[in-house]
């Protein structure tokens, strides 16, 4: 395999990679998870799911489970009692639901009730013993489905609502006359499948009450939200709410929610005043989890005989699932219609539709990925139908001047994108791959091969609300110096990255700086790590606060000495002034200094191309290149954000080639055989590749960094679906719909493009 | 794998894993390499009362020859065919180019070759390679020993004429003679997942060039996995040129395959693979 890291240190940190600080516990299997933490007493937890996608609830029977050995106890939605309806962390929030299902279930692997037992086996034996009365309902199972069906949340309960829970408009819509005049329009339909986001740990907690607080250990990526959500949902009071994030193994934008059960759960540890865990484990993860992607697409694009693109629509209906948890995400998709072209019109439609299926949330990108598709392939088309080369074409469009205000709403930071678009082209040599092109079309015997190229821009440090963070550095009187920062790390290096950035400011060794996050009586504040917010927000609030301790100490020792402040100096972590003996800044103590960084969102951009090859008879792509060049602004750790590539690539080739949750006529998933059925790329499925950054430093970030970790899965799929539509020029584009399977491209080829 | 509650034996005679299932009268279940009873005692699709462990049983380990057929144990794992000498001749090769295509490594040193038989999974690659072959299943009971040929002990998806009080001791395959050239090929979506289809092919040519024997088996392209029966008889008596063997693929995925249709395998798919597979294995053994 020839993976040719190529690209150029761009860190700050010039000291050569030793490693994490956290590799040495996490592979050797020292690491502690929830699933490690087994307080005394500690009750085990199996949820009673609902086995249909769509029925009436017309009782729950627990007699036959309670009587079981080892069962503590068995609730239902009955037994919930002043426990709040679930919050809804993005987007309106009608229509509400409870945290166990009541009268009606609306998913297969909705919650129903909760098994308390001494151990999971025994869980797991009595929840199969909870009898459910039900009568089903014909499903919902797709955005097109709902807005002609029945309301998901009618009669008696929430009359009036329909299955519309959310519908918002970017932009004005584009003039009519753009259309008419338009050299050239293209129009598309596509499908973002649904994807399980699939971390190696799924979602745990373990909640035990005591001296009358609540500590809870949770995997989770937004560990004061979660407090804030359990006191508030519980009508307890935050501060006698603790939660701590011990070691996670994943999340991808799927472990930040209030989830139904983590409230079922806490309710069951307060009312039984036992610790409570629940585990979930790979079958619920799959089928009860919330889910990414999951939108239908029709976008439209006018450009005129130069191929200056005169404007976008896109239209959006987002598969939202049953519980409205995820409306806020497809609203990015929204926001970022035109992309990283300068388009003078453009206009989104985005509306987050209601069905039987489990709830959508965010996966790692959460709107971004759904946009670039869409407008990667139509500009593909438009290229196409121009007659004019896709890089070309591209180059015609790209922003160059910034800062740029979409008409959409978006304010894009910065960026050069020809300078990304022609590193990618270098680091792919596109001039052999034509030639090679161009000799297998001559070959009936030669598989078909293309080119594809995705230009994208997304956003991260988060919306506003969340556009601050909290940092803090301390020293302690042995000289050691603790630093504190709001974000939670769930396998993104922060042990590592932030006590060398902390490290760096104060010019000290990194050995000398403890990591505290992710424990809210620790911290006082914080919005998590989603977003790709750490580095940048975390990051520059930790890059801040040590800048302002250097100024307090050496403040402090010029008061101590009585000495001008102009001439106390600080040299790795001494104060020094002419005819005073250094002062270790320990010496100080206590001395801390906190931040809470704000600015506006940071734009994070790059090019992607993928060349692949298609056997025509079995319809099998394989991928023989991928270029991935992204812009993080200045990285802060080269290593840490080539993996943040890597795997956010292999994700990106499982939404493009494998990855896929089919749903059946009433919006069940039908995954029989779990992950044997839900295919995730291995390290068997990587292609070649090439990874390469750009740098150009955000202009709002003190240490010019923007996010990093979400670009593959944005790059990747447009890259390879367009190389694919390249590969087959016969073949209709729209037959051409992810995930990209054998069948689904020996099914396009059977049907050759009709021409008109 | 939270599995509901189950016994547990390990005898170290088949009479006593007979004696065992007896005993259980129904709701006993064998356990091999575990590759498919612990998946569906996670899933608790199945409750046995108690899971009879043969991996003690020394008269079902290992492979043996005698003039006409290879014996495989029932203790034989995948891993012990992934090398063509485990089994002389053609037969070896064959097996050794399927065992690549079973799961992946660490499922291939547990799950056994006749536990896939057993299981009867579709898409299994032993299954397709016994039934095209026309190999026999050894089983045991109380009532005593029988054999079965494949074609009558795969009657559809994970089912057979096994009866519950019976073990499968071992699979018998027909030894192949050295002058039968032998190929597979399967088609799978990543490199560890169940094959959509595979195919393997045993051809045999007299001195003129004539195909006088034509083995196919067909994984994943019925109910249960087949011997290509019709294509076979289409290639026997032709020279096996490139006309004859694409009229015997197409003749496999028209008359010989009856697709079952799955999420990104659906019926017309799966014929086709079978065709593509097919054409292409022959044209390995041309």
């Amino acid at each position: 395999m020839d993976h040719a890291l190529q690209g150029t240190p761009l860190g700050v940190t010039s000291r050569p990679w030793t490693g994490r600080v956290e590799d040495r516990r996490l592979l050797t299997g020292t690491g502690t998870y929830v699933a490690d933490l087994a307080p005394p007493g500690c009750l085990e937890v199996a949820f009673v799911r609902s086995p249909v996608a769509h029925a009436v609830l017309d009782g729950v029977v627990i007699d036959r489970a309670r009587t079981l050995p080892g069962v503590r106890a068995v609730l239902t939605a009955a037994d919930l009692g002043d426990v709040c309806d679930v919050p809804v962390t993005l987007g309106p929030t009608p229509p509400s639901f409870r945290p166990l299902a009541t009268d009606r279930v609306r998913y297969r692997g909705e919650p129903v009730a909760i098994v308390l037992a001494d151990d999971r086996y025994r869980a797991d034996d009595a929840a199969a013993r909870v009898d459910l009365a039900l009568t089903p309902l014909p499903g919902i199972p797709t955005p097109a489905a709902s807005l002609e069906g029945p309301p998901l949340y009618g009669d008696q309960e929430n009359p009036g609502v329909g299955n519309t829970a959310l519908e918002k408009e970017f932009g004005p819509p584009v003039e009519d006359g753009t259309w008419e005049r338009a050299a050239v329009v293209v129009g598309a339909s596509f499908r973002q499948q649904l994807l399980a986001p699939t971390s190696l740990e799924a979602r745990a907690i373990l909640v035990a009450p005591q001296d009358d607080r609540l500590h809870v250990w949770c995997s989770h990526q937004h560990p004061h939200g979660l407090k804030q959500g359990l006191a508030k949902a519980l009508g307890v009071a935050a501060a006698d709410v603790r939660v701590v994030v011990p070691d996670a193994g994943g999340a991808f934008g799927a472990k930040s929610p209030t989830f139904a059960e983590y409230l079922v759960v806490a309710h069951a540890a307060r009312l039984l005043g036992v610790p409570v865990r629940w585990v979930e484990d790979r079958t619920e993860a799959l089928h009860a989890a919330t889910r990414g992607r999951g939108q239908d697409q029709r976008i439209r694009l006018a450009a005129d005989a130069d191929g200056k693109i005169l404007a976008i629509d896109l239209q959006v209906d987002a598969d939202i699932g049953a519980h409205p948890l995820g409306s806020g995400i497809p609203l990015q998709t929204g926001l970022q219609a035109s992309g990283p072209y300068a388009v003078p019109e453009v206009h989104a439609r985005v509306r987050a539709i209601l069905t039987t299926t489990a709830p959508t949330f965010a996966y790692r990108g959460a709107g971004r990925p759904e946009a670039a598709y869409a407008i990667e392939r139509g500009v593909d088309l438009l290229a196409r139908e121009l007659n004019i080369d896709p890089v070309e074409l591209r180059r015609r469009n790209l922003i160059t001047t910034f800062p740029y205000d979409t008409p959409t709403g978006r304010r894009y930071d910065s960026a050069d994108h020809l300078a990304a678009l022609d590193k990618a082209l270098e680091l792919l040599d596109l001039p052999r791959w034509r030639a090679e092109q161009a000799r297998r079309r001559d070959d009936p015997q030669a598989w078909p091969l293309g080119v594809g190229l995705a230009c994208y821009v997304e956003r991260s440090g988060g919306e506003p609300g969340i556009l601050v963070e909290y940092g803090s550095v301390e020293v302690r009187a042995d000289g050691t110096v603790v630093a504190r920062v709001g974000t939670s790390s769930t396998g993104q290096s922060h042990e590592t990255v932030f006590a060398e950035l902390v490290a760096d400011v104060l010019g000290i060794d990194p050995a000398r700086v403890r990591l505290v996050e992710a424990d809210t009586d620790e911290v006082p504040e914080g919005n998590g790590s989603f977003a790709s917010r750490s580095a940048q927000m975390g990051g520059a609030a930790l890059h801040e606060a040590a800048t302002a301790l250097v100024e307090e100490a050496r403040a402090r020792a010029a008061e101590r000495w009585t000495a001008d402040l102009d001439a106390v100096t600080w040299r790795e972590g001494c104060l020094e002034a002419d005819g005073r003996a250094p002062l270790e800044v320990g010496e100080l103590a206590p001395l801390r200094v906190e931040h809470r960084f704000t600015s506006p969102a940071a734009f994070p951009y790059g090019c992607y191309a993928a060349v692949v090859e298609v056997d025509p008879e079995l319809g099998d792509v394989q991928v023989l290149r991928l270029v991935a060049v992204d812009d993080y602004g200045s990285v802060l750790d080269e290593t840490v954000t080539r993996g943040q590539t890597l795997g956010s690539i292999v994700q990106g080739l499982g939404q493009a080639l494998y990855e896929d949750v089919p749903l059946d006529a009433d919006g069940a998933a039908v995954l029989p055989q779990g992950l044997l059925d839900y295919l995730l790329p291995t390290a068997a499925e990587v292609p070649p590749l090439a990874l390469a950054e750009t740098a150009v430093p955000a202009p709002d970030n003190p240490l010019g960094a923007k996010g990093a970790g979400e670009a593959g899965c944005i790059g990747v799929p447009p890259a390879i679906a367009n190389a694919v539509v390249d590969a087959l020029p016969g073949v209709d584009p729209a037959a051409l719909q992810l995930p990209l399977t054998p069948e689904t491209v020996w099914k396009a080829m059977q049907r050759p493009r009709e021409r008109r | 794998v939270k599995p509901p509650p189950f016994g547990y034996l390990a005898p170290t005679t088949v009479d006593d894993a007979v004696a065992a299932l007896h005993e259980a009268a129904g709701t006993g279940k064998v356990l091999a390499g575990g590759q498919s009873l612990l998946q569906d005692l996670r899933w608790r699709r199945v409750h046995p009362t108690v899971l009879v462990d043969i991996g003690g049983i020394d008269e079902v380990a290992g492979i043996s020859v005698t003039a006409e057929e290879v014996r495989i144990g029932a203790r034989v794992r995948h891993r012990d065919l992934e090398h063509p000498e485990a089994v002389a001749g053609p037969l070896g090769t064959l097996l050794a180019r399927a065992a690549a295509h079973v799961a992946h490594p660490p499922v291939r040193s547990r799950g056994t070759v006749v536990g896939s038989l057993a299981w009867a999974h579709p898409a299994s690659e032993w299954c397709g390679i016994a039934a095209g072959l026309g190999g026999r299943v050894e089983l045991a009971s109380r009532r005593g020993r029988r054999t079965v040929p494949v074609a009558e002990f795969l009657v559809g998806p994970g089912r057979t004429t096994c009866g519950v009080d019976e073990l499968v001791t071992a699979l018998l395959l027909p030894r192949l003679p050295d002058s039968v050239r032998v190929a597979f090929r399967e088609q799978r979506r990543t490199h560890a997942s169940f094959a959509q289809v595979a195919v393997a092919v045993a051809v045999e040519k007299d001195d003129d060039g004539t195909v006088t024997r034509a083995d196919i088996g067909l994984s994943g392209a019925a109910p249960t996995a087949v011997r290509a029966e019709t294509a076979g008889v289409e290639l026997c008596g032709t020279c096996g040129g490139p006309d004859d063997r694409a009229h015997a693929a197409a003749v496999a995925a028209r008359d010989d395959a009856d697709p079952v249709a799955e999420p990104h395998a659906g019926v017309a798919y799966r014929r086709n693979l079978v065709d593509v597979l097919l054409r292409r294995v022959l044209e390995e053994v041309a």
